[in-house]
Parts: C-alpha cells; structure tokens; sequence
C-alpha cells in the first residue's frame, strides 16, 4: 500500500483538495497507522505554530502615519532654489539690460525715475551700495575687486563677459526650473493612469 | 453616532479625506503590527514596517476593490513590505532575548500555565525567525491570515505549485527546530 505523501497531508489539512481527494486520504489514514501518525504530527505542529498571540501595540501609529500622508508641496526644495536663482540672475539680466540700453541709446532711459536711474547709472548705484554697506563693512580692508572702504568709490563695473555669464545662468536656471516643474506635473498624471 | 463602515472610511480616504484614513489605521494598527512583529522579530522594526504598510496602502488605495473587506488587504500589503524588508536586509538580526523578556513579564502573577504557553509562543516565533523570508511569508499568510494556497500565490507571485512547496519546506524546517526544542 502506497503512502500520502507529506505536501498532500499538508494540503488536507489545509482544506486545499476537493472532494474526491479529501475522501481519498480519509480512507487512507484510517488504515494506515503511519500516516495517521504523520497526520497527528502536522496537527501538532500547526496548532504550535498557530499558538502565538497578538502582542499589544506600544505606540499608537496614527500619527505617525497621517503625517507621512499629508501632501507634499508640488514645488520641491530644488525647484525652488532653481526658481530663486532664476529670479536673482534674471533682475541682474535685466539691469545689465538697462544699462546697455543707457549707454547705446541714452535718450531711452531719460524718461526712468531715480530708482531706475540709480541702477542704470554705475556712479549712483556705487552711492546707494556704499550707504548700505558702509555701516556693516566699516574698518574692513578690500576684499577682492570691492573696496568695502567707505570713504573710496565702490566699483560696480562687470566686464561683458560678466553680463553674459548672469545672462546664461539666468537662462539655464530658469529651464531647469520650468523643466522639474514640468516633470513634477506630468509624472503624478502619468502615475494616476497606471493606477486606474 | 452610528460608527463608519470600512468601506465608507476607504470612500472618504480617497475622496482625500485624512482623518477617514486614520481612522483605518487606528481599527488595523494592532493586526498589521501583529503580522509586522511575526515577520520582523523586533518591535521597533514592526512598527515602522506598519507605518510602512499603511503608507504604501493609501497611495494604492485606488486598486483595492471597496467591495473586499480591508482588513485581510492590508495585512497583505504588510506581509509584502515585510518580505522586501527581510529581503534586503542581513537575515541574522533577530533580538530575540528582548522579546523572551517581555514574554515573561506580560505573563508574572499568572498561572504556570499562562508561563509556559507563554514560552512556548516564544519558542515557536524563534522558530520563525530562522526561516528565510519567502518561507516565513507563506506561513504567515497560510496560518496567520488563512489564505488559500491560491490567494497566498497572487499575494506572493508563486504558482500554486510553490506555494505547496515552500509551505512544505517551511514546515518541516519549523517542525524539526521545535521537536530539538522538545516541541514536537
């Protein structure tokens, strides 16, 4: 007489054969000591397994889980340093603008205010910089091309290559930005179909 | 107040309602963090690994069919972050003298009884400990969860052949450490 074997023990006690095998192995370990043995021993070993009982939870997890749900602002930390960089060489952009425009065609920025003025204008913006900076930097020696001296005329000259480097940045910036903007939208969509 | 169905608070949870989530969490934390601690062997892990859970489930909440009850849905979620945690991780970190210790707390001024039942508890989840992980989630899923051989295939992605063969083998490995324990 051929024995069940282990995996269809198993499998009976798991409730996983139909009918027809269930009856079979019944029969079976009715007449046969040794696997009604082994079927004793997989019984045994389930209820232990099954023995274990729920521990109590320390912490409540709610919290913690809410606040790992709460939504995420669209603009991450990098876009945002992008956008501010972006805004930085973008004002430096358009003075460097404005003060090709007063030397080329000065009649254009006539018509400016004295804000205008003052940042078009290097002498007046060397003024407005010293009042500034002429309380804080006090006493300290020249760093670099800046004289931080108050009383020596504080140069605000960039050479071309200068402008054209805050231009550059400025555009770079500003793609970068648009473009992590862009793929921060469109990757969520994206998500939300896979999902559906 | 009548209290809020499961199927309700998953309606508002994805309607974007937080709270009716937490609510979720707060009915299942004990059960997931039950399956987590079974899985993990260690309190601190189990519960991050059901904060784990409970976090992947609400982005995914849209596959889960509200017509299903949650409860054995998330107890999947966290037998699965469980199985990629025991996956990825060093298998030899079980602390298990920590867990023997509050074992035998939880069990002071009761019965002799309670004790032993209480060391047998502890003998049986060391056991579990030193099964690999895909075994330990088959024997999760089939004893803890009562999942068919089928059910604990799709959860898993093994055919239905694996799965006897994994319970198989999970078993006799169990079966054999606990008779050297004088559990047989």
């Amino acid at each position: 007489m051929s024995h069940i074997s282990d995996v269809d023990l198993q499998a009976f006690l798991d409730h996983e054969l139909n009918d027809a095998q269930r009856s079979l192995v019944s029969e079976h370990v009715e007449a046969c000591p040794a696997c009604r043995a082994r079927l004793g021993e997989f019984q045994s070993l389930f209820a232990n397994i099954e023995s274990i009982p729920e521990v109590p939870l320390r912490a409540d997890l709610v919290p913690g889980v809410l606040s790992r749900l709460a939504p995420q602002s669209v603009i991450s930390r990098r876009v945002r340093w992008f956008l501010l960089a972006e805004l930085a060489l973008g004002g430096g952009a358009m003075i460097a603008a404005l003060r090709w425009l007063n030397l080329t065609m000065p009649a254009w920025t006539e018509g400016l205010g004295p804000t205008w003025q003052a940042w078009i204008h290097p002498e007046a913006l060397a003024m407005w910089l010293r009042s500034l900076t002429a309380p804080a930097l006090d006493g300290l020696s020249t760093i670099g091309s800046f004289s931080t001296s108050a009383t020596a005329p504080l140069s605000t000259a960039l050479p071309v290559t200068g402008w054209v480097a805050i231009l550059a940045g400025s555009l770079v910036a500003g793609l970068a930005a648009n473009g992590l903007l862009l793929t921060r939208i469109i990757q969520p969509r994206r998500e939300n179909r896979g999902s559906a | 107040m009548p209290e809020l169905t499961d199927q309700a608070l998953v309606l508002g949870a994805l309607r974007g309602e937080v709270q009716a989530y937490g609510e979720l969490v707060r009915r299942y934390q004990t059960s997931v963090y039950n399956v987590c601690y079974r899985l993990m062997g260690e309190r601190q892990s189990a519960e991050d690994r059901a904060q784990d859970a409970f976090v992947r489930a609400y982005r995914r909440l849209e596959t889960f069919d509200v017509e299903r009850p949650f409860g054995p849905w998330i107890r999947r979620v966290a037998t699965n972050v469980c199985l990629n945690h025991l996956n990825r991780a060093d298998p030899a970190t079980a602390p298990l003298e920590e867990e023997f210790g509050e074992y035998a707390v939880a069990s002071l001024g009761q019965p002799e009884k309670e004790l032993q039942r209480a060391e047998r508890a502890q003998s049986v989840r060391a056991a579990l400990q030193t099964l690999p992980p895909h075994y330990q989630a088959v024997i999760e899923l089939r004893h803890y969860q009562d999942l068919s051989y089928a059910e604990i295939g799709r959860a898993l992605g093994l055919t239905m052949s694996e799965v006897k063969t994994h319970l198989y083998r999970a078993r006799k490995a169990l079966g054999e450490r606990l008779r050297s324990e004088g559990l047989g």
